[in-house]
């Protein structure tokens, strides 16, 4: 399996593509944009794009939807029914997919938008917009970063710790490394490991 | 990609080395797969790719103009190696120490060096961009005339390190230790502290 990433410079979200070494059926997550580099990343490598994935529905994600959809005839999964007006194949999270050989589970991670969704494809973790290199995405309040972090905790931190993560803006992680320098999760850890000491 | 198959030892995460089924440290043929390693490094059109060999200690190198793709060379030692001019993308360096290494004038992308020692290594007049470097402890490093933009450098330790006429746009220091930094005509302060795009 090959990850090949594409910085969309709308939006300045990451686009991966994914597909077998050979030639094949292939994944695409979060088109936020569609270039000449993108789809010489398809066309190049001999691959037939099947599959596209949405991390969730916000426009930086899923702005080249429409385009790609004019050029190849992909399955569209996302949490939300319609993005962008386009119909998409709903999710709900815990399901498996199937691209050719390449198996796909979809983890269920709201916090930064009701339908976020991770993808974990072999070894590796498209968080989109929840996990981020050590930090944890944006959201709209309080109350939904807790979500968001007790999500993360619950969901993503139990995957052992050589998961790659690639996430829907800047730089790849692993697990591991998040576990030990993401502040965002590092501070709520520490505040967790003082209210158990005052309790016991 | 790098062979995503985890070492058959019980218990050992770490990704298999090269064609082995287990990783360098459980390798019974520890200096088999060196000699490999170094035949790699030393091909004439310095491409090195969708390999993964972990543990290694590599010294006295020259891999200038080298161009590596997708592979995973974590908990590796490096000293006294010239990376200058090389191409980097998607590639994983985790928990390394660099000593006494030239990165001058690279292009690295998408490329993971969280948790890395570096001491007296120079990044200068490089492509910095989309990298992870939390986590590091760097003492005596210089990223003058780098381009830094959205590379994370969380949690990290970072003495007498010099981000001179740096671009730092969207760079993340957070809960990092500074001690004798230098961002002359650098722009610190547009590095990330929120992100609203996200």
């Amino acid at each position: 399996m090959m990850i090949y990433e594409h910085f969309s410079v709308v939006g300045f979200c990451n686009t991966y593509v994914i597909g077998p070494e050979n030639g094949g059926p292939a994944i695409l997550i979060d088109p936020g944009h569609v270039d000449n580099e993108l789809i010489n990343i398809i066309e190049k490598k001999n691959y037939k794009l099947d599959t596209i994935l949405l991390t969730h529905r916000h426009k930086a994600h899923t702005q080249g939807v429409g385009t790609l959809l004019k050029i190849y005839n992909p399955k569209v999964y996302a949490y939300a029914a319609n993005v962008l007006d386009f119909k998409a194949i709903r999710i709900r999270g815990n399901e498996i997919l199937k691209c050719g050989d390449i198996q796909i589970r979809t983890i269920h991670v709201p916090g930064h938008s009701v339908d976020s969704i991770v993808y974990k494809i072999g070894q590796a973790l498209f968080t989109g917009d929840t996990l981020n290199a050590s930090r944890i995405s944006s959201t709209i309040g309080y109350m939904e970063q807790h979500i968001l972090i007790d999500q993360i905790e619950k969901k993503l931190m139990s995957l052992p710790d050589n998961t790659l993560v690639y996430p829907g803006h800047g730089a790849p992680s692993m697990i591991g490394n998040e576990k030990l320098f993401n502040p965002d999760l590092s501070e709520r850890t520490a505040s967790k490991w003082v209210q158990s000491k005052h309790h016991s | 990609m790098f062979n995503y198959k985890t070492c058959k030892k019980e218990g050992c995460t770490a990704y298999v080395c090269l064609d082995s089924d287990y990783c360098y440290r459980h390798s019974a043929d520890k200096e088999g797969l060196l000699t490999k390693m170094d035949t790699i490094f030393e091909k004439s059109d310095k491409k090195i790719s969708d390999l993964c060999f972990t543990h290694g200690e590599f010294q006295d190198k020259d891999v200038t103009g080298a161009s590596i793709i997708s592979c995973d060379m974590s908990w590796c030692v490096f000293r006294n190696v010239d990376f200058s001019q090389m191409t980097m993308n998607s590639s994983f360096f985790g928990f390394c120490i660099f000593q006494n290494c030239t990165f001058k004038d690279v292009d690295i992308r998408y490329s993971l060096f969280s948790g890395s020692k570096f001491i007296n290594c120079d990044f200068s007049g490089s492509l910095l961009i989309h990298n992870n470097f939390s986590g590091i402890d760097a003492w005596k490093c210089d990223f003058s005339s780098s381009d830094l933009y959205f590379t994370t450098f969380c949690s990290s330790q970072l003495r007498d390190v010099s981000f001179e006429d740096t671009n730092l746009k969207k760079t993340d220091f957070r809960n990092t230790v500074q001690r004798r930094l230098n961002f002359k005509y650098s722009n610190y302060g547009a590095e990330l502290y929120s992100i609203d795009i996200l």
